[in-house]
């Protein structure tokens, strides 16, 4: 038997049932592993669907996602979508989120506009984009205060429709959430914009009177969070 | 090589760089001479975990000890993982950079799991041609470890001292020697932990793993949750006993972690053991 053939077969072995204690070793480390990720990755899923139908779900995954990345961190991605097929909407969507925290949490590490850098920005020519750490988020319901009250040990509302868009970003090394308005969710969706193309949106949403005023308010509010890339 | 009895005491002790410890590791509080870091924890991130390493690394040398690079594949290296390997090999000018002699990919699968090799010719080609080819991506002489395992090939030509002595023959590789994964592969298939170490290459090992194991129905686990424990360290006196006088000596511990100071007392028992050793070669 060739290498290639006999690590087929080990493989194979790993994912089945043999009995061998040997084998029964590498299988037990192999699930509990991706099963610790998971739980480790999830843990507002986890008190939301309760131990044990976290569990089942998580081992259905496992069963149906066998790890295609060298490192262990991408294993979760497609679980939130695993639980959109599982009809367990509001899970999904806590998970779409702890994912989102979790590869921002980790993301690259740019220069960020600061508050300090407002008044150095030759905002004529600027493009603003959000910064590689943050996650932009469309849900379908209020699974971000679901998400907030599990943190917080509160008891969660009711899940409910209401489509909310999220923004997760890092500052300081530490992962913030808050959900934003319409005009901040359109602007963010656009990846790369100019100042005047914020102002021209602003007054679209809000009239002539307010908008100038919330797009300079908006730029403020994203130099305070550290959210945006610090322009060229 | 120098006789022992000129040999200096140039052994180097470290510790295994985990989360409960961070803050001293941070703060160069630390006694410890090096520090060792999964490779993949810190491979292509930012934010905290790459602020952290940098942090440790001003005080530290660190050591890049990875788990998934799969030197035994039949399917080769994956690209990706060397180029990201080798960004943080820049970044952090490590101490070694090692991994495992054995395969963790296959088909497009990733098993997370250090999977053993059959000890044949067609294995060490094969692993000697992917640490050919890490060497070369990394720009660097790789330290390979021997693993721990639990079941054995019909198909194996030789034992696995034998198998990765060729391999350091054959690629220049040095040598990251656990002294739990000899004592637990001895006793899970009956081999003699003794003859293993009278075959290993000494003048290539750089570095000592030091952990403790557990022991299920029929078999010891590399489990790394637990001090290590008497039969080692007596593997462990006979392992310091023929290896080189500046060895990077470490403890290894991933589970059930402890306050530092028991991790601290485990390392200054290795570190009188290397010096009573040392003192018997040059007595001898």
């Amino acid at each position: 038997m060739t290498l290639a053939a006999l690590q087929a077969d080990f493989r194979a072995t790993v994912l089945g049932d043999d009995k061998h204690p040997g084998f029964a070793v590498y299988r037990g480390t192999y699930r509990a592993q991706l099963m610790a990720c998971l739980t480790d990755t999830f843990p507002a899923v986890v008190a939301w669907l309760g131990d044990n139908a976290f569990h089942t779900e998580a081992a259905r995954f496992i069963d149906a996602h066998p790890p295609s990345s060298w490192s262990l961190d991408h294993y979760p991605a497609g679980f939130a979508d695993w639980l959109v097929g599982q009809n367990e909407a509001v899970a999904a969507e806590l998970a779409a989120i702890e994912w989102a925290l979790a590869t921002s949490f980790v993301g690259p590490d740019e220069a960020v506009l600061t508050v300090a850098d407002l008044a150095g920005v030759d905002w004529d020519n600027a493009q603003l984009a959000p910064s590689a750490a943050c996650r932009i988020l469309a849900l379908s319901g209020n699974a971000a205060g679901i998400w907030a009250a599990i943190q917080l040990g509160e008891t969660p509302p009711e899940p409910a429709l209401e489509p909310q868009t999220v923004l997760i970003w890092r500052q300081q090394q530490q992962c913030q959430l808050r959900v934003v308005a319409p005009l901040e969710a359109a602007m963010l969706a656009r990846g790369a914009f100019a100042f005047a193309d914020l102002c021209t949106a602003a007054v679209a949403h809000h009239g002539e009177d307010e908008g100038i005023a919330v797009a300079g308010a908006l730029l403020a509010q994203w130099a305070q969070d550290e959210c945006m890339r610090r322009p060229d | 090589m120098p006789a022992p009895s000129a040999t200096p005491f140039t052994a180097r002790f470290g510790l295994g760089l985990r989360k409960p410890h961070y803050g001293e590791a941070v703060a160069g509080a630390m006694p410890v001479d090096f520090l060792e870091v999964i490779s993949e924890n810190f491979m292509g991130v930012g934010g905290k975990p790459r602020a952290i390493l940098h942090a440790a690394r001003a005080h530290y040398p660190v050591a890049l000890h990875g788990v998934s690079m799969s030197v035994g594949a039949a399917d080769g290296l994956d690209a990706d993982y060397l180029r990201t390997l080798r960004a943080l090999v820049d970044e952090v000018e490590p101490l070694f950079v090692s991994d495992h002699l054995c395969w963790t990919r296959q088909g497009g699968w990733q098993s997370h799991d250090l999977l053993p090799l059959p000890y044949t010719a067609e294995a060490l080609a094969v692993v000697c041609a992917n640490v050919d080819r890490a060497q070369t991506a990394l720009g660097r002489q790789m330290l390979i470890e021997n693993p721990s395992s639990y079941v054995t090939f019909a198909a194996s030509e030789m034992g696995e001292a034998e198998f990765l002595a060729e391999v350091v023959a054959r690629t220049g590789c040095a040598l990251l020697l656990d002294v739990n994964n000899i004592y637990v592969s001895a006793m899970n298939h009956g081999l003699d932990a003794q003859a293993y170490l009278a075959t290993v290459p000494f003048a290539a090992v750089r570095q000592i793993h030091l952990a403790g194991h557990s022991e299920a129905e029929a078999l010891l686990i590399d489990t790394h949750d637990r001090p290590v424990p008497p039969p080692v360290w007596a593997l462990f006196a006979e392992t310091m006993a023929r290896a080189a006088a500046d060895v990077h000596v470490m403890i290894e511990r991933d589970d059930d972690i402890p306050p530092l100071a028991e991790l601290l007392a485990e390392l200054d028992m290795a570190r009188t053991m290397t010096r009573d050793g040392l003192v018997a070669r040059r007595a001898a």
